[in-house]
């Protein structure tokens, strides 16, 4: 479905894959950030990250996952939502929202050579 | 669709089915209980066929593989003890698998186990990492085949066609005690559980995501999975015949992992004992990628990393990671010194009881339209999908205090 | 290491307690007993590589240990036969592994029907 037609948040968005332009992995749908009220309620933005966990686990798991994986989050806004499927397809790369850091900084450990 | 196109199930059935696990315990099914636990195999291979199936065709529609949407499905706090629960019971199988391969590597060669343990870590990594997907998939499923002696020497023994016939048929031996009958549950319980073993369809539906499935493909998961499972059970329940003829006569259970390779042994000499030791190498090998690459998958697919054998090893950094510090782990569980077949007894009651999580979520998403357009479950998939889910649930319910109260199965 | 981390798992649950909790360990024993003796019988007929003997012998014997020291009291038949067994040289004659087989199943059978 396109990103103007009407959602359900929770059926159809919350925890789906975000896969960017170059059909590549950067996350999941941790949190939604939502502007307006009412019937004029909105997505704002995606937030993708462990710190969208915060609220959605109990304290004490939020903890641990806090202190394995931090609390970043970035805010993916509606805007550059392609389509909703059984992901969302953004219509940018990962890296123009510095999706791809940790998977980045994950490359530089690994040699480039040896695999057919 | 050709020969070829069969090795990703071939390679799930075989490294699913005769699988450390497997390989003691069809064997001592077979010695304890004779014949009588075939069509346990045979009703949980319909079920694992059917699961497959629906794994596969979510994969090849929704073009995305069951983890990913699981989450979706089941919401993050659920999810996560999915997760969590999958990850404990895969990486317990992966040791056992290691385990397994390092004492099938020191009975060819003679070297220490410690040795083979860690040679084995090594060419299980070089594997994954300089193999492409269908490489990794071709070469375990097709040098597991080695595992057909098991069936060849069945036939050469001239069992009782007879009996194995009527072990199709539901029944309970008669004249069990109350202490038996508890155990021929378990037996029952354990058998379902490791046959229906949640790695398989992760990594299957993963596996169907790497090779690109689409609806074209739909035929090809069919008959993979239909031809691949079958393949497995039969090898399954060829073990359990062999044991039922050879070894509950002599009273051996049996306990130790090597000696199922007696039973092409007594068949056809030395010649059939060094097929069945290749043929253990490279199912129980098969069987310790397919563990740890499930497990991979899952954590990427929970977190929307980057994943898959059909990128380099460097396109995918934090998945190549993940398996690469699972092998490692395992590995520091088989160098513990915690014995193989304890590590098995544990992975059967994990996994039984993530069972439930791990095939609800993927039954709702194959009936679910949104997902699956037009190639959403039919009524034959959804019936058979949800008998066999109540079943896995009994199963999963009756699991852990028949556990203790058999000793593991050991009565 | 194996039964007798089930064995103190079994008595927690359970509270039996006394020779029946020792089944699963008895029938550990007498099954590594019965392979080793297959084994035996196919290595004296060159059927077998020299690794592969090696390696089951070892295993059963290790088998046999682990499982006896989970045997209470150590002065059980069981554990006499255990300790008879350990004592054997690696290629014992078949015979004799079959006889304690058989015997360790008859003690099993007792212990199922108590």
């Amino acid at each position: 479905m396109k990103p103007e037609q009407d959602i359900q948040l929770l059926g159809g968005l919350l925890d789906l894959p975000v896969i960017d332009r170059d059909h590549r992995y950067c996350g999941a749908v941790d949190d939604i950030e939502l502007e307006g009220i009412g019937g004029n309620t909105r997505v704002k933005a995606l937030i993708v990250g462990p710190g969208g966990y915060r609220g959605r686990l109990p304290r004490w798991a939020y903890a641990i996952v806090r202190q394995i994986a931090g609390n970043h989050v970035t805010h993916v806004p509606w805007e550059v939502i392609e389509e909703i499927g059984s992901a969302v397809i953004l219509r940018v790369t990962a890296d123009e929202f510095g999706l791809h850091r940790v998977e980045n900084r994950a490359r530089a450990l690994l040699p480039k050579a040896g695999a057919l | 669709m050709n020969f070829l196109e069969l090795t990703l199930g071939i390679m799930t059935a075989v490294g699913g089915f005769v699988d450390i696990s497997e390989l003691v315990f069809a064997a001592q099914a077979g010695s304890t209980y004779g014949y009588a636990l075939i069509w346990v195999f045979a009703f949980a291979t319909v079920g694992i066929m059917v699961f497959g199936e629906m794994s596969g065709r979510v994969a090849a529609i929704a073009k995305q593989p069951v983890f990913s949407l699981m989450r979706h499905r089941l919401g993050l706090p659920l999810g996560m003890v999915t997760l969590l629960a999958s990850l404990i019971s895969n990486l317990i199988t992966c040791a056992a698998e290691v385990g397994g391969v390092a004492i099938i590597l020191h009975l060819l060669t003679g070297w220490a186990y410690w040795i083979m343990a860690i040679a084995a870590i090594l060419v299980l990594i070089a594997t994954i990492w300089i193999l492409p997907f269908k490489w990794i998939e071709r070469s375990y499923g097709l040098l597991g085949l080695f595992m057909l002696v098991f069936a060849v020497a069945l036939v050469k023994l001239n069992p009782p066609w007879g009996d194995i016939g009527r072990g199709f048929v539901p029944q309970i031996p008669p004249g069990l005690s109350a202490r038996e009958m508890t155990n021929f549950a378990y037996f029952g319980v354990a058998i379902i559980s490791a046959v229906l073993f949640p790695y398989e369809v992760y990594f299957y539906s993963s596996g169907g995501i790497e090779e690109d499935w689409g609806e074209k493909d739909l035929l090809t998961n069919r008959i993979t999975c239909i031809v691949g499972f079958g393949l497995g059970s039969l090898l399954a329940i060829a073990i359990l015949s062999n044991s039922a003829l050879l070894f509950g006569p002599v009273l051996v259970g049996p306990q130790l992992p090597g000696t199922a390779a007696l039973q092409p042994q007594l068949a056809f000499g030395r010649t059939g004992l060094l097929l069945a030791l290749l043929g253990m190498l490279f199912a129980v090998g098969g069987a310790a990628v397919e563990t740890c690459l499930a497990n991979a998958y899952s954590i990427c697919q929970f977190f929307g990393w980057e994943w898959g054998r059909h990128k380099k090893p460097w396109e995918a950094p934090r998945f190549t990671i993940a398996w690469i510090a699972l092998f490692i782990i395992a590995l520091g569980i088989v160098l513990s010194g915690i014995d193989v077949i304890t590590l098995v007894e544990f992975a059967v009651l994990f996994s039984i009881l993530v069972l439930p999580l791990t095939y609800l979520p993927m039954l709702l998403l194959a009936s679910d339209k949104k997902y699956m357009q037009a190639h959403q479950n039919g009524i034959v998939a959804n019936t058979l999908g949800w008998i066999y889910f109540v079943a896995i649930l009994l199963a999963a319910i009756a699991a852990v205090p028949l556990f203790f109260l058999t000793s593991g199965g050991q009565g | 290491m194996r039964c007798l981390g089930i064995a103190i798992a079994l008595s927690l649950v359970s509270c039996t307690s006394g020779p029946v909790s020792d089944l699963p360990a008895i029938r550990d024993i007498r099954s590594a007993t019965a392979e080793w003796a297959l084994i035996n019988r196919e290595a004296g007929g060159g059927k077998l590589t020299k690794a592969y003997v090696r390696g089951m012998r070892a295993a059963a014997r290790k088998e046999i240990e682990d499982a006896a020291a989970a045997l209470h009291p150590s002065t059980s038949p069981a554990a006499r036969h255990a300790a008879a067994l350990l004592a054997l040289p690696d290629d014992a004659p078949v015979a004799v592994l079959r006889r304690h087989a058989a015997a360790l199943k008859h003690i099993e059978i007792a212990l199922e029907l108590s």
